[in-house]
């Protein structure tokens, strides 16, 4: 057996391997893509306050409109007189005529719908966005997983070399040896049962920590998926009611048709109306209460994960400071044993000359 | 005509809407191919709305272009084509697909369609619908030619639309804006020569627009300082054809269509310029006013005799073509057969 081999059989790491330095780098990275993740919702809040700006306008829009239906009484004896006498040769020159109320209200149905159509759209990035976070929780517990696995593997090694470190110890304790080779093969293997004991403590403490701030990264990200998806299956829900309604108002304009500028379907026409209202004011409503929703989440969330980079940091720190004394204490055990030698090695030396 | 009859019931009014069928998968595909062969193929001139409009609202409409972002497709079984909100939705999308697709391009991922297939579909879609206009209502005004010594300017008014029987339509209104002090004009040039249109004209067209060519020319020749030479109203449909149980509604036609599709694309025209009514529409029954009526009516407004011209044309699969030809003999009509192969 060669001086440095140990009787020990030990088990192998999953992954890359780890050191403080790969460890901090790695989640580094991982707070980074967080980082962009809360970007990514901040910038969906932003697009949430364009969209409940424009649909604010759009009920102030339907609502003048209605009014105007409503205040355009055909049947008062004023319009009556004058569409009368828009028949009339001569006289009904002097007027051009009323505006289509067919054309505003597809008008106002074209508008409607495209604001639907936004909001649909907002829903599809929130679903993207929703799946990103999906994907980002998987890769973190395949990590985690795999950090787990390693922190037994990390352990059973201890264990392993714990027990063969006992039994050197035991053999090398024994009374009455003689000091020759195979003792001194005994020592070296003891010195790297040591070295290997160490290195694999470390490996234990670096992946249990892995994996516990790991985990708390991914309860983080899991805390956004939520928001996202609750935002996105309710949004979805209110899009879907919006649709039926525009889709109500949209069988009545067509079914309006040429009859849409008489007085006997004016029941009908605010029948459309009220649909798109309605439409507009369930989006507007729920855009407004995600705006609240995000605005109440979105900044806690965020306090919270900048908390959480403070303790991490400081943690980080502390583990750094730690591993640097546990570096500099075996670096010292090494040097001083290596300086035993040598002064071992040339009293040794004195004596023979 | 199938107007929208108001039915009172309870006090409230209650019209009856469209039916429409939703179609969906291949069967939607194959309805828009159907559809655009025959609008490619029926030869559509500037008085008929625009085709490569339309063909490109159809395109976009198919489940396999739009990537089945909108799985059904809602088409009027009177007029057999795509409803009204149809046409909305595409424009509403090709609005929007501007910013929709800078969004969509600043994520790495939206190129690959394993990571996010929806919005892969959505980009795919967008790109397609941005490479034209698609088909939405509306009114352009074309200045023709100025006659400064007369003080008058002759226009083209054309509208876009979709009209109550879920037809798309072109109507085009030709006239002539005469300068008066005590008129406001209807049609001007700006300082650059671009023509404007007031927006009570144009709410007028609109209104008048579903009307009979014949009543249509006559209530828009009432308007002050306007003299309407000639009215062209150009429509695409109705469509008749079994694929998906989609039928128009002349049900003398649909024995006729074993297989594909029969389009049909009518014209009207009312103008001063003609000395004779003409109808060789097989579609067309009696005009709202009668010659005499309308005679009448035009020298209580001291206007020159209006007449009106009707055709139509159609597009069918050639194995169909002799019955349409059998049908046309029997309506007694001459008209345009094109063959979509």
């Amino acid at each position: 057996m060669a001086a440095t081999e140990v009787n020990v059989s030990q088990k192998t790491y999953k992954g890359a391997g780890i050191s403080i330095r790969s460890l901090e780098e790695s989640l580094g990275e991982e707070r980074q893509r967080q980082n962009v993740d809360l970007d990514k919702l901040k910038s969906l809040k932003s697009q949430n306050e364009e969209l409940s700006k424009a649909l604010e306008q759009e009920i102030k829009k339907l609502r003048k409109f209605s009014d105007f239906v409503s205040k355009g009484d055909f049947s008062s004896f004023g319009a009556k007189f004058k569409e009368l006498m828009s028949y009339l040769p001569g006289i009904g020159k002097m007027f051009v005529g009323k505006r289509s109320i067919e054309q505003l209200l597809k008008q106002q149905y074209e508008i409607s719908s495209r604001r639907t159509h936004e909001v649909a759209n907002y829903a599809d990035r929130l679903e993207a966005a929703e799946h990103d976070l999906y994907l980002e929780i998987r890769r973190l517990n395949d990590k985690i997983i795999e950090h787990a696995q390693n922190e037994e593997v990390a352990a059973d090694n201890v264990l392993a070399l714990k027990t063969s470190l006992e039994k050197l110890e035991q053999e090398l304790a024994l009374p009455g040896q003689e000091k020759n080779a195979a003792y001194r093969e005994k020592e070296a293997s003891l010195d790297k049962v040591r070295e290997l004991l160490s290195e694999h403590s470390t490996k234990l403490e670096l992946y249990g920590s892995a994996e516990e701030r790991l985990n708390r990264l991914k309860e983080n990200t899991r805390r956004l998926q939520q928001t996202i998806s609750n935002l996105h299956s309710d949004i979805k829900k209110y899009v879907m009611v919006a649709t039926e309604k525009l889709d109500e108002a949209q069988a009545h304009i067509q079914a309006l048709g040429t009859a849409a500028d008489a007085s006997v379907v004016m029941l009908d026409m605010k029948a459309s109306l009220d649909s798109m209202q309605s439409s507009i004011n369930d989006t507007t409503k729920f855009v407004s209460e995600t705006q609240m929703y995000l605005r109440e989440n979105l900044d806690s969330l965020i306090s919270d994960l900048e908390m959480y980079d403070t303790e991490t940091q400081t943690m980080v720190d502390a583990n750094l400071q730690r591993s640097k004394a546990i570096e500099d204490a075996l670096i010292d055990k090494a040097v001083s044993k290596a300086l035993e030698t040598k002064q071992k090695n040339a009293k040794s030396a004195q004596t023979h000359i | 005509m199938n107007r929208a009859t108001p039915v009172r019931g309870g006090g409230q009014t209650r019209l009856k809407t469209p039916t429409t069928l939703a179609l969906c998968g291949d069967e939607a595909t194959e309805y828009v191919n159907d559809l655009s062969c025959c609008i490619s193929e029926i030869q559509l001139n500037d008085m008929y709305p625009p085709f490569q409009r339309v063909l490109h609202s159809l395109d976009v409409m198919d489940p396999k272009i739009n990537g089945g972002l909108y799985p059904t497709l809602k088409v009027r079984c009177d007029a057999g084509l795509p409803g009204y909100s149809e046409f909305v939705r595409v424009q509403s999308d090709y609005d929007l697909c501007a910013d929709e697709l800078s969004m969509l391009k600043c994520r790495h991922d939206a190129n690959d369609a394993t990571v996010h297939p929806k919005l892969w579909a959505r980009r795919q879609y967008l790109e397609t619908l941005q490479q034209a206009a698609p088909f939405c209502e509306q009114t352009q005004i074309l200045f023709r030619k100025i006659d400064r010594a007369n003080q008058t300017a002759l226009f083209r008014v054309v509208l876009d639309r979709f009209n109550p029987q879920g037809l798309l339509e072109r109507t085009t209104v030709e006239c002539v804006q005469h300068h008066q002090i005590w008129t406001r004009e209807n049609l001007s040039l700006d300082g650059n020569d671009v023509a404007q249109i007031r927006d009570d004209l144009k709410g007028l067209i609109y209104r008048l627009s579903p009307l009979d060519i014949s009543l249509l020319f006559i209530r828009l020749a009432d308007t002050a300082g306007l003299t309407v030479t000639r009215v062209i109203k150009g429509s695409i449909g109705p469509l008749i054809s079994p694929r998906g149980g989609v039928m128009g509604r002349h049900d003398d036609l649909k024995m006729v269509v074993a297989d594909g599709a029969l389009l049909s694309a009518g014209i009207q025209v009312a103008g001063i310029d003609m000395d004779a009514d003409v109808n060789n529409d097989p579609f067309c029954g009696e005009a709202a006013l009668s010659g005499e009526a309308r005679a009448q009516f035009c020298k209580e407004r001291s206007l020159p005799p209006v007449y009106v011209f009707c055709d139509r044309k159609f597009a069918l699969c050639d194995g169909d073509v002799p019955a349409l030809k059998a049908y046309l003999a029997k309506a007694t009509t001459k008209n345009i057969v094109y063959e979509v192969k």
